[in-house]
């Protein structure tokens, strides 16, 4: 286990040292943040609400939505099929480590690093701009609320690591990686509540997983669902979980086989 | 005009060649076009979701917003397909192709800013015409002419803006040789434009049009076509794209002087 | 000696001084790097002097980090002396104009400036172009010069399907595509196999014969000096220890073996022995 601490303070510093591609991920946050700001300002100053939320709710979700970003969707696991395609993988499969869990520590470190500069950023912004945060009313909410973040962690980080292993099939996975990754993002309401598109169009997206990557957290931390639609949401959560795992050790053996057998 | 026809044929050339690589992995390129039209649809899906909500955004309607989005696109796509090759110059710094370029009997800046000529930018941009030809033609008040002259002049202006964007960051690139993403920050910042500039404040509105020339040359086109533009403002437009223009040509050539006093 | 014409190059008083980053490790420097960066001087290049004729093929020698592909890229106009002059065709390098850069050609060791994921053949009528060669003459050169390297089948195979020697000889055939007058090589046969040396250097040769080109090429490999080179020039630590015929060279350093003597050319550098330069 220590050993995949290490993995974790390497790639810390390692993030330091790449400090220009860093802090240019993190200025694309803030732009994105500031953006959704004025937008939303722009649109609820006249209004009590819009679309059932009220300004504080609608920028708390603004908020949360930087801040989960940076948990759930900050990884490394682009280089999953830059691995594969390069032969890399050999090296890690040599190893005394295990390849899945070593890839999910080396994203828990990138995504700490942005989590910090998420806090920062939203703190930030809330003084500069005298913002007035959403806080839960019940304590209980939070629970909830971590319990949804850490499934999304875990279900977007399979989400990643299947797309990673197309690098088996073949070596331009680069482009359908990226045209998944803008689908997942606009699906999973990390650039506005889903609850403003068409009820037709939130029951489409409510099939995919996406939605409880982001939306779904917040909408528990707005404390804008019933007990019921909590509990629901949780287990289809739970539903995603298993079966994406499965998915992905599926995947993961079979592209092994083939990665051994053609000798790479 | 002999020098002109060398230029042509040299990037018509880069224009084959480049073609020729991106033939080489159809999925790739499938899946970045497929991402980039989705990105657009994706917005113009939200935008029509607010306007479920409201009658009016900062002022403007549906089709008047539309058109600052679409503004946007055409802006980004075009600067994109001109200058896409600067976008790999640490590669080109790293690989030593820089070095040959050089050496070689070419304008340096020109090499640079044609080496790749991405044609899912041209496949991406026509669909764009047709959804802004599209959004022009309904919004009310029918085509005014001159109107329109504004707005492609000014849309052709802001165009010269992100083209000295584009050579300043190049330059960087070739001081530091270690700014791997520059570029995305004027990417990120570019993205402020999508909203007409009316959503910002006053002082942010201010940074928009004289700081960081987006409003001018994203809003302005729009503002112009709506008949929101005032002429001191249009020559605004033009001083501020010579200045820039000649601003960045002179960094560049500062850079150019710089890397070949260090290069090591 | 033939020429009564000026030399081709003309290297005087050349000197090149460095500011070089220096970078701390582990994670409290990498800290401070983020902060505050130092900077060391290094001279890489210190008073160099030397004239080539055209025709002439010289043979520029040292280890690593001796100064070597500093001059050749001072010659080159890729880097600006910090002084000293230096003209190249009648030009001086540094101002990059483009009669001169028609004329040279540099071909950078492992760096290659063919397109990995086309065939030869494309990055041959970009070079068409941006040199500006009629086509008469560039199909006439592409024949000569794939016909001397034996690459003719090649050129419509993409570049990163080719083995490391046939990209080799692809890439000199496209530096040579405007037959220039003088040819820069850095390292030309570093990683060839002993085969493939051979050929590279037989066309090597052959180029020089042909169109009389004036030939500075760099190298660690004894075999490509011994069989190439009229003329030495040995450079250690930025500067120019030696100047002259192979012959002379053993004669100086008194042995029968090249490398032997080159060795001790470089050991008495390090002991600071006096009156090496140019016999």
């Amino acid at each position: 286990m220590k050993k995949y601490w290490f993995v974790f303070s390497l790639y810390w510093q390692e993030g330091l040292q790449q400090r220009a591609s860093f802090f240019i991920d993190r200025f694309r946050s803030c732009v994105t943040l500031i953006s959704f700001y004025y937008l939303w300002s722009a649109l609820l100053k006249n209004r009590p609400s819009f679309a059932g939320y009220d300004y504080s709710q609608m920028i708390t979700y603004v908020l949360g939505m930087d801040i989960l970003r940076s948990l759930v969707f900050a990884s490394r696991t682009y280089e999953i099929a830059g691995d594969i395609n390069h032969g890399r993988l050999s090296a890690y499969l040599l190893k005394p480590v295990n390849f899945f869990v070593y890839t999910f520590f080396r994203d828990l470190s990138e995504k700490s690093i942005n989590l910090v500069s998420a806090m920062m950023e939203v703190i930030g912004l809330t003084f500069l701009f005298h913002l007035k945060v959403h806080w839960p009313h019940d304590p209980f909410t939070w629970i909830w609320f971590l319990a949804a973040v850490g499934g999304a962690i875990w279900l977007n980080f399979l989400l990643n690591f299947m797309v990673g292993c197309w690098g088996f099939w073949t070596a331009e996975s680069g482009g359908p990686r990226f045209l998944m990754e803008l689908f997942v993002e606009f699906s999973a309401g990390a650039f506005f509540p889903l609850d403003i598109l068409s009820k037709r169009l939130q029951a489409a997206l409510q099939l995919l997983p996406s939605p409880y990557l982001v939306f779904f957290p917040l909408q528990i931390f707005l404390e804008k669902t019933t007990r019921a639609q909590l509990i629901d949401g949780l287990l289809i959560q739970l539903f995603w979980m298993a079966a994406l795992s499965g998915i992905v050790y599926g995947v993961w053996t079979r592209g092994l086989s083939m990665y051994g057998a053609q000798g790479s | 005009m002999r020098q002109v026809l060398k230029y042509a044929r040299i990037w018509a050339r880069l224009a084959l060649m480049s073609y020729g690589v991106q033939a080489a992995s159809p999925l790739s390129s499938f899946g970045y076009l497929a991402g980039k039209l989705l990105r657009v649809a994706f917005f113009l899906v939200f935008l029509v979701a607010i306007f479920r909500h409201t009658r009016a955004l900062a002022g403007y309607s549906l089709e008047e917003a539309a058109l600052f989005f679409l503004t946007f696109n055409l802006v980004d796509i075009l600067a994109q397909l001109f200058f896409r090759g600067i976008y790999g110059i640490r590669g080109m710094v790293r690989e030593g192709d820089f070095d040959y370029f050089l050496i070689q009997p070419v304008n340096v800046l020109y090499r640079v800013s044609f080496n790749t000529v991405d044609f899912l930018d041209v496949l991406t941009v026509i669909p764009v015409l047709g959804v802004t030809a599209y959004v022009i033609e309904k919004i009310p008040g029918g085509l005014a002419g001159h109107h329109l002259l504004a707005y492609a002049l000014l849309t052709l202006n802001g165009l010269l803006i992100a083209f000295a964007i584009h050579i300043a960051v190049a330059a960087l690139a070739v001081l530091t040789q270690e700014m791997e993403n520059t570029i995305w920050i004027y990417r990120d910042l570019m993205t402020l434009g999508r909203f007409p500039a009316a959503i910002y404040d006053a002082p942010m509105r201010g940074i928009l049009t004289f700081v960081i020339p987006i409003a001018v040359m994203i809003s302005f086109p729009a503002q112009a076509y709506l008949g929101k533009l005032r002429p001191i403002w249009m020559w605004h437009a033009c001083f501020v794209s010579a200045a820039s223009v000649a601003l960045s040509l002179w960094f560049w050539e500062f850079a150019t002087r710089r890397y070949t006093s260090s290069s090591s | 000696m033939e020429a009564m014409e000026p030399p081709l190059i003309e290297v005087r008083g050349l000197s090149k001084v460095f500011k070089v980053d220096q970078k701390r490790p582990g994670l409290r420097g990498a800290l401070k790097g983020l902060f505050r960066r130092e900077f060391r001087d290094v001279q890489a290049v210190r008073d160099v002097s030397f004239q080539i004729q055209a025709g002439e093929l010289v043979g520029f020698l040292g280890p690593n980090g001796a100064g070597k592909t500093t001059t050749l890229k001072m010659l080159s106009g890729l880097l600006t002396p910090t002084r000293g002059e230096a003209k190249v065709l009648g030009h001086v390098p540094w101002k990059r104009e483009r009669p001169f850069q028609k004329q040279l050609t540099m071909v950078m060791g492992q760096r290659s400036q063919l397109w990995w994921d086309l065939p030869a053949w494309d990055s041959f009528l970009l070079n068409k172009e941006i040199y500006e060669i009629p086509k008469p003459q560039f199909e006439e050169t592409v024949h000569e010069l794939s016909t001397l390297l034996e690459i003719k089948d090649l050129l419509e195979v993409p570049v990163k399907k080719l083995s490391l020697g046939q990209r080799m000889k692809a890439e000199l055939a496209c530096a040579l595509l405007h037959r220039p007058r003088v040819l820069l090589l850095d390292e030309p046969t570093i990683g060839l196999d002993v085969v493939m040396q051979k050929k590279v250097r037989d066309f090597i040769l052959a180029y020089n014969h042909r169109w009389k080109a004036a030939i500075l090429l760099t190298s660690h490999n004894m075999d490509d000096v011994s069989e190439l080179c009229s003329r030495a020039i040995l450079i250690n630590h930025g500067r120019l220890l030696f100047d002259g015929s192979l012959p002379q060279l053993q004669a100086r350093f008194g042995h029968d073996d090249l490398t032997d003597a080159m060795r001790r050319a470089f050991a008495a550098m390090e002991k600071e022995e006096p009156g090496l330069a140019v016999p």
